[in-house]
């Protein structure tokens, strides 16, 4: 491989994206994305701790003997889940109080440990970055849509601003937690109608 | 597994959880400052808004008291834990010196999104001020009682109505303190 | 006939479109008394129900078919049982919403006919009550409608709130006469819809025996009146009309009687321990999830199968 491909980039923003198609992390995606502004904030705490961790053990791979590989990737990915959980309680205390214990959950986040393994382990340090940012920011994306179909109708408010008039009644089911499921069953339908997926 | 690849995986492991925590450590330091920080000036900022006169707050055993810039006690804000709709509602409640509410804030809930959530609006809170005694019930529990229940959600109103009445029998509870404070004030008032 | 066919043999003469209508002429007589309780709006929510429905069922038949299937008049059961369970003061628009999504999200979504799992009607019920909790928990009192509507709380509603005020007698809440959702206050009409279901052999007994049995055994041990609880709420709707529908209910006699006795377990608990006054929906909801599993266990041995483990 190439010392820079940009296709590790575009790769997890939709052929591989974590969310619809390798099914990865739906724990904070289910919790936090119930609005928009903490999907974001998650998204782009994610993109920092994905990056960050994968250059990491793209950086180490050649010292880290196989054999303790997983421990040594996960306390790589507890540093840097730590610092942006110490960052964000200090500079963005609201996004951190909502946020709450899905932040620090990141730390058994399936898509960190899996990258780490399935990819930055075997790939070059700008590889692995490519990697981490395409694949956070599928994250992102996927997070932030479904946060869109959530917020829209279960509060009529989008970032917290009104969108529809004071008189719309809110569709809560969707900001609750079978909200987030619906929507994310009926975007796996979706894309697997489009993407094309092979029947199994 | 051979001896020397335990040896390895040891230093290896060694290297990079001593290196992860050195990190940690800096950027603790760092940070700390501005966590104490926001946490005080949130509690600070909380506090004003119930007592917007109040320029002194001291944490006591079981409250925080209340003094205006001459050092008089204007009351107590209490903090209080009830159990409502979702989980447990956390409120803050002032009362002033005649333990008459000063105003109610509610900290941390998990009720009802667009219903039992209505407990954190201005509208229900308001309710509570300058009202002491039974007039603290919810209309449908007590003759006495002055509280409209937000529709619908009459368990998570009814959860902060009862926290707020309990805390008001601790102070009465804590009566020996409370004639002190009266004892104090009373040349001020009169 | 003279093909070969496989297994089942025994050929019953009703058919689906047969079984449906049956029902919804055992619903007539309760609908009747909507009308007379709660005026002509309990008519506009069951209309808006049904069509909603057929709304629901055209467009995922398009959606996922391509093509609009033969009806069979499930929709109008589905409608009917699904106003039934409404505040008889919903919106309009609320109702259209439940129907669509009892037929497109609760039963095409899983296959259509015959393979949805939960009862489209209380699912539908139990999405509406979670997005609008202020116009599911609000009734009518009964016959408010000719002179001026007034709020009124269900007698299940007394007992929760323990608020001391009247409870209508026992024979007011026989005949219908109290605040509740559309259908299910007119115990007298109920029954004699279920009655003809019975004796069509459309529906059996046990699952509702058991049922109303468990409630009024769980009742009576925690010290309160078993007969004002089955009375109350919508068990005498749901037992017969509910919890016997073909597609989520257990195939064989024990089967039933353990979806019974779970439903009224359930419904106790929810009515004497829950937050909420009324379970049924819930509890058959809730035991709709066992049905497979209760299949699984009850179903009589294949003949001439051999255990696993022992010697032929």
């Amino acid at each position: 491989m190439k010392l820079v491909e940009p296709k590790n980039f575009f790769a997890g923003i939709w052929k591989e994206n974590p969310i619809f198609v390798l099914m990865l992390g739906l724990c904070p995606l289910l919790a936090v994305s119930s609005s928009l502004k903490d999907a974001a904030g998650m998204g782009v705490a994610f993109i920092a701790v994905l990056t960050g961790s994968n250059i990491t053990v793209s950086l180490i791979r050649k010292v880290v003997p196989a054999h303790i590989r997983i421990p040594v990737f996960i306390v790589v990915i507890a540093t840097f889940v730590t610092i942006v959980d110490y960052s964000l309680a200090a500079y963005l205390p609201q996004l951190h109080k909502n946020l709450g214990v899905y932040l620090p959950l990141m730390v058994v986040n399936c898509i960190l440990l899996g990258r780490a393994e399935a990819f930055a382990s075997k790939n070059n340090i700008f590889n692995s970055a490519l990697d981490g940012l395409g694949m956070g920011l599928g994250f992102t994306l996927a997070i932030i849509v479904i946060a869109v179909l959530r917020e829209l109708p279960g509060q009529g408010t989008l970032f917290g601003i009104r969108v529809f008039s004071e008189n719309y009644k809110p569709f809560l089911i969707m900001i609750m937690p079978p909200g987030a499921f619906f929507v994310i069953g009926f975007l796996i339908a979706l894309k697997n109608r489009t993407g094309g997926r092979k029947k199994c | 597994m051979k001896r020397k690849d335990i040896v390895t995986g040891l230093i290896v492991i060694l290297i990079i959880t001593v290196l992860s925590g050195y990190l940690l450590a800096q950027v603790y330091k760092i940070t700390k400052i501005r966590i104490d920080e926001q946490k005080q000036s949130e509690e600070q900022r909380l506090y004003k808004e119930i007592f917007p006169e109040g320029e002194e707050f001291s944490e006591e055993k079981e409250y925080v008291a209340v003094y205006d810039g001459d050092d008089r006690p204007l009351g107590r804000i209490y903090h209080i834990v009830e159990a409502g709709y979702g989980g447990p509602i956390v409120i803050k409640a002032g009362f002033d010196i005649d333990s008459k509410i000063k105003d109610v804030r509610i900290l941390e809930e998990t009720e009802t999104p667009g219903l039992g959530v209505k407990i954190k609006e201005k509208t229900f809170l308001d309710q509570f001020t300058g009202k002491s005694g039974n007039m603290l019930y919810l209309k449908k529990y007590n003759s006495e009682g002055t509280i409209d229940a937000i529709t619908g959600a009459t368990i998570s109103s009814k959860a902060v109505s009862d926290g707020i009445i309990k805390a008001q029998e601790r102070i009465e509870r804590e009566s020996g303190l409370n004639n002190s404070i009266e004892a104090t004030t009373e040349g001020v008032e009169k | 006939m003279t093909e070969l066919r496989s297994s089942p043999h025994i050929h019953s003469n009703e058919t689906t479109v047969r079984i449906m209508w049956s029902v919804v002429i055992a619903l007539l007589p309760a609908m009747v008394a909507s009308v007379y309780f709660f005026g002509f709006s309990a008519l506009k929510v069951i209309l808006v129900c049904i069509i909603s429905c057929y709304i629901g069922e055209i467009l995922s038949h398009l959606l996922l078919h391509g093509r609009i299937k033969t009806f069979d008049g499930s929709a109008v059961v589905t409608g009917t049982l699904l106003a039934f369970v409404l505040p008889p003061s919903i919106p309009l628009w609320m109702a259209g919403i439940g129907g669509f999504l009892a037929i497109f999200l609760v039963k095409e979504l899983f296959g259509g006919i015959g393979f949805n799992i939960f009862n489209p009607a209380l699912a539908a019920r139990a999405i509406l009550t979670v997005s609008f909790p202020l116009e599911m928990t609000q009734f009518v009192a009964p016959l408010s409608h000719r002179i001026d509507t007034i709020t009124m709380a269900t007698p299940l509603g007394i007992i929760k709130e323990g608020l001391g005020e009247q409870l209508p007698s026992l024979w007011s809440m026989f005949i219908g006469n109290k605040a509740g959702c559309l259908g299910e206050t007119s115990i007298l009409l109920l029954l004699i819809g279920a009655i003809f279901l019975l004796a069509r052999k459309i529906i059996t007994w046990q699952i509702p025996v058991f049922y109303m049995l468990t409630v009024a055994i769980i009742t009576a041990i925690t010290g309160q009146d078993p007969l004002f609880h089955i009375l109350s709420g919508g068990l005498i709707l749901g037992a017969f009309f509910m919890a016997t529908d073909y597609v989520t209910s257990p195939i064989t006699s024990k089967g039933k009687v353990i979806f019974g006795i779970g439903c009224g377990v359930v419904t106790s608990l929810i009515r004497l321990k829950g937050s909420y006054p009324e379970g049924v929906a819930y509890s058959i909801i809730f035991m709709n999830m066992f049905v497979p599993l209760i299949d699984k266990y009850t179903l009589p041995k294949k003949f001439g199968a051999v255990k696993r483990g022992e010697k032929k």
